[in-house]
């Protein structure tokens, strides 16, 4: 079917597609000089770039699924997204093709905010066209507007960004009437029932309400509730640990800790009053389906926890 | 990511490499075999995108002209394909519906692209589990889960030529699997994202 010449060309593409897209000192040069060689070097790499990006709705789904797909397959037991992929492909066109279209929504007039909601359970990964990733945890509702990347304004929920940063345009999120102004930044923000928690694991924010101004460096974080306003301070290495797969607590109350497996994984939980006021320490590994989790928590928080029809009850 | 390597600041530095690498860049994208006048106007487009939407300072600079050109190459390549194929109706789902599978929270796949997702997905997992265990695990943390090559690397104590030759042997069977559903690759395809969105853009 395919000749000899044609299986090593597409090799070679395969080979440069891979090069291109996965690091940033990639020789175009050499790639610019292997497309002169042979004028259907051109068309078996567009083929390469073709399929790849066909198989990316594909990749999406095995994302976006529940944590069980691929059941029994030791690679899907943590299919969440990781935010590691700032070079690659599919997310560099995806931002190309979003720039393009803020450009077009700002002549066109469109409605240009849009909000992207997650359910219990499904994490997300956005990815701006100016570079800035946003990690969205269950639960979760974000707005963003497509004319401005550098706004953003968390509803509901938990998300970490990683902030591309610029002195011009700082990126600003804002959580109810408060503000978070980046100054270079990977941060983390949940907000819920009127409280919110800030914790910077990278460079620095800026964090604004009425009243208050205060810059948080990595390591800092910050949690209101109502009027009061309590910093305080975290290993960098703890801070967005859902977006790894891993839960880390300091002494946190278990209604905290079942809160958030909630958010992640999308098990609703009942606590027994016999737990609610106790406390954790510890790191929970979310990989796993739900039954190893199941066993993983029971042993780490000595509790017992029951499957029931609608999730779980943990009772002592 | 703004702590890494040398970074030039977008609103002037970004705008005279692009200047500067001019020649070469057209070289590139006629190498590219885009017409002429598609070159020029592909290098137009790109000092436009550099000045309109990069806003932080950029790590690699020419390395990421090179790669945004590269897309918008591909990108004209695909638009004008399917505007030869002209089957744009999906162009019209509405946005925001059902978006719970991409990455793109504006492009919503509807019922039919999904299923064809799942079908495309059941193929490529049927043709990893015929590949060893690892070049299967390579290949799903770097094209699902993001990791860099030279993560996965470390990660697995290989060389990065080794998870190359990973990838390269699982790119070789998954995409042969694109080839028999869609011979020569191109025209219609439900992933379009790219090329959708400009054509949405026009």
């Amino acid at each position: 079917m395919q000749g000899l010449a044609e299986n090593t060309m597409r090799e070679e593409a395969i080979a440069w597609h891979l090069r291109l897209n996965g690091s940033v000192d990639a020789d175009w040069d050499d790639f610019a000089r292997w497309l002169e060689l042979d004028p259907r070097h051109n068309d078996i790499y567009e083929a390469v770039c073709d399929a790849d990006l066909a198989f990316e709705q594909a990749a999406g789904l095995t994302r976006s699924t529940s944590p069980e797909a691929g059941a029994g397959d030791d690679a899907f037991a943590m299919p969440q997204p990781r935010p590691a992929r700032r070079w690659m492909w599919p997310a560099m066109a995806a931002s190309v093709a979003f720039a393009a279209l803020g450009t077009w929504a700002m002549m066109g007039g469109q409605a240009n905010e849009y909000t992207v909601q997650t359910a219990p359970g499904e994490t997300r990964t956005l990815a701006l066209s100016d570079g800035t990733r946003i990690v969205l945890n269950g639960a979760t509702e974000i707005a963003l507007d497509k004319s401005d990347t550098r706004v953003a304004q968390l509803k509901a929920g938990e998300a970490q960004f990683t902030v591309h940063h610029d002195d011009a345009r700082p990126f600003t999120l804002s959580v109810g009437d408060q503000r978070i102004v980046d100054v270079g930044t990977v941060f983390n923000v949940r907000s819920g029932k009127g409280a919110l928690r800030l914790e910077v694991a990278e460079g620095a924010v800026r964090f604004e309400d009425g009243m208050t101004r205060l810059r948080l460096n990595a390591g800092d974080t910050l949690e209101t509730t109502g009027s009061s306003i309590v910093e305080g301070a975290k290993p960098v290495g703890e801070i967005g640990g859902w977006t790894r797969g891993r839960l880390v607590y300091r002494d946190t109350l278990l209604v905290e800790v079942a809160a958030d497996i909630t958010r992640t994984r999308g098990i609703a939980i009942e606590l027994g009053p016999d737990v609610s006021d106790r406390r954790f320490s510890g790191v929970i590994q979310l990989d796993g389906g739900d039954g190893a989790l199941q066993k993983r928590i029971e042993a780490l928080l000595g509790v017992k926890v029951t499957a029931t029809a609608d999730g779980w009850s943990i009772t002592r | 990511m703004t702590s890494q390597g040398q970074e030039v600041p977008a609103d002037s530095g970004l705008r005279q490499l692009c200047l500067a690498l001019g020649p070469e860049l057209r070289r590139f994208l006629l190498a590219r075999r885009v017409s002429e006048a598609d070159a020029e106007d592909l290098l137009q487009d790109l000092f436009l995108r550099v000045e309109t939407s990069v806003t932080g300072p950029v790590r690699s600079p020419k390395a990421y002209l090179y790669q945004m050109l590269n897309n918008m190459a591909h990108t004209r390549r695909r638009t004008e394909a399917r505007q030869k194929a002209r089957d744009a109706d999906w162009l019209d789902a509405p946005v925001g519906s059902a978006g719970t599978d991409m990455e793109m929270p504006d492009l919503a796949p509807d019922a039919e692209t999904a299923l064809l997702a799942r079908d495309h997905l059941a193929r490529v997992e049927a043709a990893l589990e015929k590949l060893p265990e690892r070049t299967a695990h390579v290949f799903r943390q770097y094209r699902i889960d993001g990791i860099s090559q030279k993560v996965i690397a470390r990660d697995l104590g290989i060389s990065l030529s080794a998870v190359e030759k990973h990838l390269q042997r699982a790119y070789n069977a998954v995409l042969e699997i694109r080839n028999r559903l869609d011979p020569g690759g191109t025209g219609w395809n439900p992933a379009g994202q790219t090329g959708g969105t400009d054509a949405r853009a026009r």
